[in-house]
């Protein structure tokens, strides 16, 4: 019993991570109906980036966490002015092959950059082993948690409480009709753009802080946030929440019960058995996207 | 034709000079080529899915390796040679293709792209984990190499990899043959078609599921056969084969070829293959530059180098010609011609049954308590009616009255909740596809299409025929294999152009066809598929007086000569002046029918039209 809790907890933690990078994948496809490939790159570079400042640089983890952050999401603005807004009206098929091709070109330049040696971001937080309840955790992974419960909750009532929230909802419903009452749904685009690349670069972030950084962590990545985002039901914020967590527990209850070899292998399993009995994912509507 | 001719000397050239090149280059070279050789079967195959189909499949590789695993366990475990295991890498890959294919083509767009890459992860996984059977992560070593071309006579003059190179050049022309079958047959045309507008192939009884199945097994098994060649010619077949990079390859060669073209992922394949030939100089740099090139090619040239060239030469010549180019230099065999139907089939059997108009005539369409519910919304309630043989019969009511819902559910394109559809003597089943619907006679037009936009408008017309073919399996694959007749398609086309007064070049592109002309078009196509019943949604909506009175006398015409036609329409004056026969709804119930006369002093009609005070006011 204890030890399913235990998995469970575990599960959560890195559900966590995925739950946010899996919303911004959500918010990419929605508001810009671009099918990001390159996320899982802002999401190493998160990691990347904490790694480097943190380790090369010397700097306080938390500010190296901060800053870390601000350059991905820098880049992300850069990306969205000089190539995405230039696939405005593109097919979906052009999106697609662009975000490839920008996902090879900064997986193998940071690859240039620091060799594929994994790495270890060094933080404040003690390693030893602490418990309550009965349940063993570090407190590393409590403050992971924490961030992003927090960064997910602040992010709802942006979208919920805010001006800005509403227009890019309304971006995200009805993009034209958004258009017709004024919303500038390419700043809005651009706004989302680096949000969602935030909150990717966020999950890498914290997830290399509790395992190790290297370049290519984020094919994977945006592997899984595909599988969540299927999951989940594909353009539905919820269903990426619950998806993220859903993938989470169930590749830590396999890497805890069978093996740790087919804990990436569950999430591809989970897709089969949804696309054959629920082919529109958990929370999506039929015809819907 | 003489292009034609020209086309068939330079391709026989190239393949002699291809065929020739052992004698002369080193085997270095010839490795270079017969990788080329190998990418050709894959961005073809993944071409005919993503260029004609219109579907972006990024599992392409599972069937590559799959074909790899194939050969290679046959050939490292029980020892067994080429003419084997490229059978059986075939055959797995063709029963996999049935598989995948059947459970991914139900979606689309960025769903189908998502559906099938992870499809593709999950075979990399498998070949990674399963180490008993595939050998894990390290490989299975030991594939036979069978250098056939020893034993030869002769064997000396040229180099040690010219077997295979001979061998994948073989079944790279034998590929392009069957592409090229396809694509310039019918079965090409409606996978356009699919590609172009999917509920306009399906109202002309294109089924689209077929279709998408027989390009996406077809791209399967050539993908199967790569991989099991390539597990040959490396004696060694690793997960790597599974890997992301290599699908990313043949994209980017399928794309910057030209998506849509026979020849494009030729060119693709030759020029990505000698690209990274040089850039292996700069190897640390060359998946970055990789990357580079995939965005900017893109972005700069999204048609690919094969239109590029291919519009530039046109512009120099100033001609006009369709975007798939490759299906006017389509086979062009005037053999034994098929029987063929005259150019506009309905109007011969038609003078006699347009005989009796009015009640008198017999039933063709018997519709009893059609009912829909969206959610808890009732759009169509019990509505009943008919439509006689020779009539024209026109549905109406003010808006949401529940008209297309209505056209919807007897097309097929939305599943009924209740009611019975009699048809032409027969009952529709409640669970018919739209292909299947349209199978029987019914033949539909659209309030708004996207259209078959980017081909000519001769070809446009050409897919309607689609129905009058006898496209069973076996002329399927008889027109892969030694090619379909002519039978007179074009001909009947522009019969049917003349016929609804489009008088166009079948040549030029539907897109820069006016807005009236479009909609004669849309009719002209569901005429080409020889309607019993023709089904119009709004034909006039959005016209000026000229084009409406130019579709009203079409449609009087059509009527005249033995098409019956159903038709939602808002314009009052076509509706009165052409209708045999009325029925109207409002809030998805039928509130009256009769004819013209009846319904304009209906008092039910005009409340709904103008409300209350009004039908009191005319009483």
């Amino acid at each position: 019993m204890n030890e399913i809790l235990q998995q469970l907890l575990n599960g959560i933690i890195i559900g966590s991570s995925y739950a946010l990078l899996a919303v911004g994948l959500t918010l990419i496809f929605g508001i810009m109906r671009i099918v990001n490939f390159a996320h899982g790159e802002f999401y190493m570079l998160g990691g990347v980036f904490c790694f480097y400042l943190a380790s090369r640089l010397g700097i306080n983890y938390f500010a190296a966490l901060g800053l870390a952050l601000v350059l991905a999401m820098a880049l992300g603005a850069l990306l969205e002015r000089s190539i995405l807004r230039w696939l405005k009206d593109a097919s979906i098929d052009s999106t697609i092959i662009v975000t490839i091709g920008l996902s090879v070109f900064i997986q193998n330049i940071t690859l240039l950059w620091m060799g594929p040696v994994p790495r270890n971001i060094p933080t404040p937080f003690s390693n030893a082993p602490l418990s309550a309840f009965g349940l063993t955790f570090t407190a590393i992974q409590i403050f992971v948690l924490l961030v992003t419960a927090l960064v997910i909750v602040g992010f709802h009532v942006l979208l919920k409480h805010t001006f800005l929230g509403k227009a890019m909802r309304a971006t995200f419903t009805q993009r034209d009709a958004a258009r017709l009452v004024g919303i500038d749904t390419d700043r809005i685009g651009g706004v989302t753009f680096i949000l969602g690349s935030g909150m990717a670069a966020l999950a890498g972030a914290m997830l290399g802080s509790i395992y190790l950084v290297y370049p290519s962590m984020g094919a994977i990545a945006v592997l899984k946030a595909f599988i969540i985002v299927i999951v989940g039901g594909l353009g539905n914020i919820m269903g990426a929440i619950v998806g993220g967590l859903i993938l989470g527990v169930a590749e830590s209850f396999v890497s805890g019960f069978i093996s740790s070899d087919y804990s990436e292998a569950i999430g591809f399993f989970i897709v089969i058995a949804v696309l054959l009995f629920k082919p529109q994912g958990l929370f999506g509507r039929k015809g819907q996207v | 034709m003489r292009t034609s001719k020209f086309m068939l000397t330079a391709i026989v050239a190239i393949a002699a000079i291809a065929a020739a090149a052992p004698f002369v280059l080193p085997n270095y070279h010839l490795h270079v080529l017969t990788t080329a050789g190998l990418f050709i079967l894959l961005t073809s195959g993944l071409n005919l899915i993503h260029g004609y189909i219109g579907r972006l499949s990024l599992g392409h590789t599972a069937f590559y390796g799959l074909g790899g695993y194939t050969a290679g366990m046959l050939s490292a475990k029980l020892g067994l040679g080429l003419l084997i295991t490229l059978p059986m890498a075939a055959l797995v890959t063709v029963v996999a293709g049935l598989a995948l294919g059947h459970i991914t083509l139900r979606f689309r767009g960025a769903q189908f792209v998502l559906v099938t890459l992870a499809f593709g992860a999950i075979l990399h996984l498998f070949a990674n984990n399963l180490v008993e059977i595939t050998g894990g992560p390290m490989g299975l070593p030991g594939v036979a190499s069978p250098l056939i071309h020893q034993n030869l006579p002769g064997a000396h003059l040229f180099g040690s990899r010219a077997s295979f190179y001979w061998l994948v050049l073989g079944l790279d022309l034998l590929a392009l043959y069957f592409i090229w079958r396809i694509v310039g047959s019918p079965l090409g045309d409606a996978m356009i078609a699919v590609r172009e507008d999917e509920n306009l192939a399906q109202a002309v009884g294109i089924n689209e599921y077929r279709y998408a199945m027989l390009a996406f097994v077809f791209g399967a098994a050539l993908a199967g056969l790569a991989g099991a060649i390539y597990a040959h010619y490396v004696s060694f077949v690793s997960p790597e084969i599974f890997h992301f990079n290599i699908m990313i390859m043949i994209l980017v060669m399928v794309i910057l070829g030209s998506v849509g073209t026979m020849i494009g992922p030729v060119i693709g394949s030759v020029l990505v293959v000698l690209l990274l030939e040089v850039l292996r100089l700069q190897d640390a740099w060359r998946e970055p530059l990789f990357g580079l090139i995939l965005v900017f090619a893109t972005l700069l040239f999204p048609q690919g180098l094969a239109l590029l060239v291919r519009n530039g030469f046109q512009r120099l010549f100033h001609r006009q010609m369709g975007r798939q180019a490759d299906g006017t230099d389509a086979p062009d065999d005037s053999g034994p011609t098929a029987p063929r139907p005259s150019p506009v089939p309905a109007v011969a059997r038609a003078a006699s049954g347009r005989a009796d108009t009015g009640d008198t005539g017999d039933l063709l369409l018997s519709v009893q308590d059609l009912t829909v519910r969206f959610g808890g919304l009732v759009a169509v309630d019990h509505v009943s009616f008919e439509v006689r043989r020779g009539q024209i019969v026109s549905l109406i009511g003010p808006n949401g009255a529940g008209k297309t819902t209505t056209l919807n559910l007897v097309t097929g394109f939305i599943p009924r909740h209740a009611g019975t559809i009699r048809f032409n003597g027969a009952d529709l089943p409640r669970r018919l596809m739209p292909h299947e619907v349209a199978e029987q006679g019914m033949i539909r037009t659209f309030q708004t299409t996207r259209g078959l936009q980017s081909i000519a408008v001769g070809k446009a017309v050409e897919t309607g025929l689609h129905r009058t073919l006898g496209l069973n399996w076996p002329n399927i694959f008889k027109a892969i294999t030694v090619g379909m007749p002519e039978g007179g398609r074009t001909a009947r086309a522009e019969a049917l152009l003349k016929r609804v007064g489009l008088e166009r070049d079948p040549q030029e592109l539907t897109s820069n066809l006016s807005y009236g002309e479009q909609r004669l078009l849309e009719v002209a196509v569901a005429l080409a598929a020889n309607p019993t019943l023709l089904v119009l949604d709004e034909p006039v909506a959005g016209m000026n007086p000229e084009e409406t009175a130019r579709m009203m006398k079409l449609i009087r015409n059509l009527r005249d000569t033995g098409v019956t036609v159903l038709l939602v329409e808002h314009d009052m004056k076509l509706v009165m002046g052409l209708s045999d026969h009325i029925v109207v709804l409002d809030h998805g119930k039928r509130i009256a029918r009769g004819c013209p006369a009846e319904i304009q002093t209906h008092s039910a009609v005009i409340e709904a039209y103008l409300g209350r005070g009004a039908a009191h006011a005319t009483a």
